[in-house]
């Protein structure tokens, strides 16, 4: 609970809501295809999803991750669903209600890819998480068109943040802890498979790479976790997401991976729970009781302790 | 609202709901939000037989390309020819049921059984699945 208390700069939620919220834009379309070659470029065609996009013949398959949700599949709903998103996530770029239209964002769009199971991808799960993340976060106060005059904001969103990332690369890590990554044969399947760049595992050797990147992904957890050696974490993980981003087909995940390293920089915070900080740890507007909202109530103009 | 020392409750289940389903993932509870990465990556092999009055008769998955969404259509008609995966492998056998539906409402069998095998991208056997399914009359 300790590590959730305190405050911080604002800066750091709206840094990460403009660049999510353009992250989901710039994925879910392929509105930057006359200016950039993204991997996402090679299947979406206007707006991911789009019922007028896509022929499927009926009785479609219909195989949803969330019993349900496969009436987001196709036809008018799915057509509604996708406009929604673009919508909701060109207006969390504004920064106005960032926490009410960030939880719908997450909730569409992962109800969109949850419509059919087989859309589940990572990069996307992480998108939407992220989304959901900020749906937690005061990220309205800075860098918005409304801006508020707030010193500080609660800590406990941005360690949200940074246990996300944090459990990825632990959890990405330790899937690799197996014969079958540690020989490279798994990296050389993925070459094969054209997935990673042939011409790297040549230059390198599939074994160099698949232990570099299991060394890297375990690092990363205890030099991002510390507060003193946060800076060297996050130049190797932005030159692990850079190389990657470089030579696999990961989609958009090396760049939101990126964004989310906002979260670990130096901003001003103060560590600890106080009488100053249970003012500022107002929950989200839809969990906030009378009582926690009138004790809330002067928030914005606090000032960090 | 607040739990110890004023953190909202809600951060507390946020917390566990970000750190549980790498756990959940590794203990078979799907792929999603496992971030697993590239680390299960396994060659999967689909047949699918109509089967009326004991008569068998094989179905190209690839007939049913039409009535797939675009990400079902990739890793369906694919694992037809022995696809490499990962999540999606996982998908295709959960969507086993929901492909056996869909073969007896285009074909009208009595019976429908799709197998997915799958193997090592050398060609290792690592599992069998087959679903047997009744077409409603």
């Amino acid at each position: 609970v300790r590590a959730l208390s305190g405050t911080i700069d604002p800066l750091p939620y709206a840094i990460l809501r403009i660049a999510i919220a353009t992250t989901v834009l710039l994925r879910t379309t392929d509105w930057l295809a006359p200016i950039a070659d993204l991997d996402h470029h090679a299947w979406v065609d206007g707006i991911e999803d789009a019922p007028w996009s896509e022929v499927v013949l009926e009785p479609r398959l219909r195989a949803p991750l969330v019993p349900g949700l496969d009436v987001l599949a196709g036809g008018t709903p799915a057509g509604i669903a996708v406009v929604l998103r673009t919508a909701l996530a060109a207006f969390l770029v504004t920064g106005l209600f960032p926490r009410a239209t960030a939880a719908l964002l997450a909730t569409v769009g992962w109800s969109i890819m949850a419509a059919d199971r087989f859309r589940y991808l990572h990069h996307l799960h992480l998108l939407w998480v992220a989304c959901a993340l900020l749906a937690l976060a005061p990220s309205g106060d800075r860098l918005s068109l409304r801006p508020r005059s707030a010193t500080s904001s609660p800590r406990w969103p941005i360690q949200l943040v940074r246990l996300q990332a944090l459990v990825i690369y632990g959890a990405a890590a330790i899937a690799k802890l197996r014969g079958d990554w540690l020989d490279g044969s798994t990296i050389a399947h993925l070459a094969r498979a054209g997935l990673v760049d042939r011409r790297l595992v040549e230059a390198v050797g599939a074994p160099a790479i698949a232990v570099a990147a299991v060394a890297v992904e375990l690092a990363l957890v205890p030099l991002l976790a510390i507060r003193r050696t946060r800076l060297a974490g996050i130049s190797l993980a932005l030159a692990f997401h850079a190389v990657t981003g470089a030579t696999m087909l990961l989609s958009t995940f090396p760049w939101t991976m990126a964004v989310l390293l906002v979260a670990f920089a130096p901003w001003r915070e103060t560590e600890g729970a106080s009488a100053a900080d249970s003012r500022t740890m107002r929950p989200p507007w839809p969990l906030r009781t009378r009582s926690s909202a009138a004790s809330s109530g002067s928030e914005r103009s606090s000032s960090p302790t | 609202m607040s739990g110890a020392a004023g953190v909202p409750r809600i951060a507390l289940a946020a917390a566990l709901a970000i750190a549980a389903p790498p756990v959940l993932s590794v203990f078979g509870a799907g792929e999603v939000g496992g971030w697993r990465m590239f680390t299960r990556i396994v060659r999967v092999e689909l047949s699918i037989t109509a089967i009326d009055a004991d008569a068998p008769r094989a179905i190209d998955p690839a007939v049913l390309a039409p009535y797939l969404g675009p990400d079902a259509r990739r890793v369906i008609v694919a694992a037809a020819r022995g696809g490499i995966g990962e999540v999606s492998t996982d998908s295709l056998e959960a969507a086993l049921p929901a492909l056996a539906e869909l073969v007896c409402a285009l074909e009208r069998p009595e019976r429908v059984e799709l197998s997915l095998r799958t193997s090592t991208p050398e060609g290792a056997p690592l599992g069998a699945h087959t679903e047997e399914h009744p077409c409603a009359p």
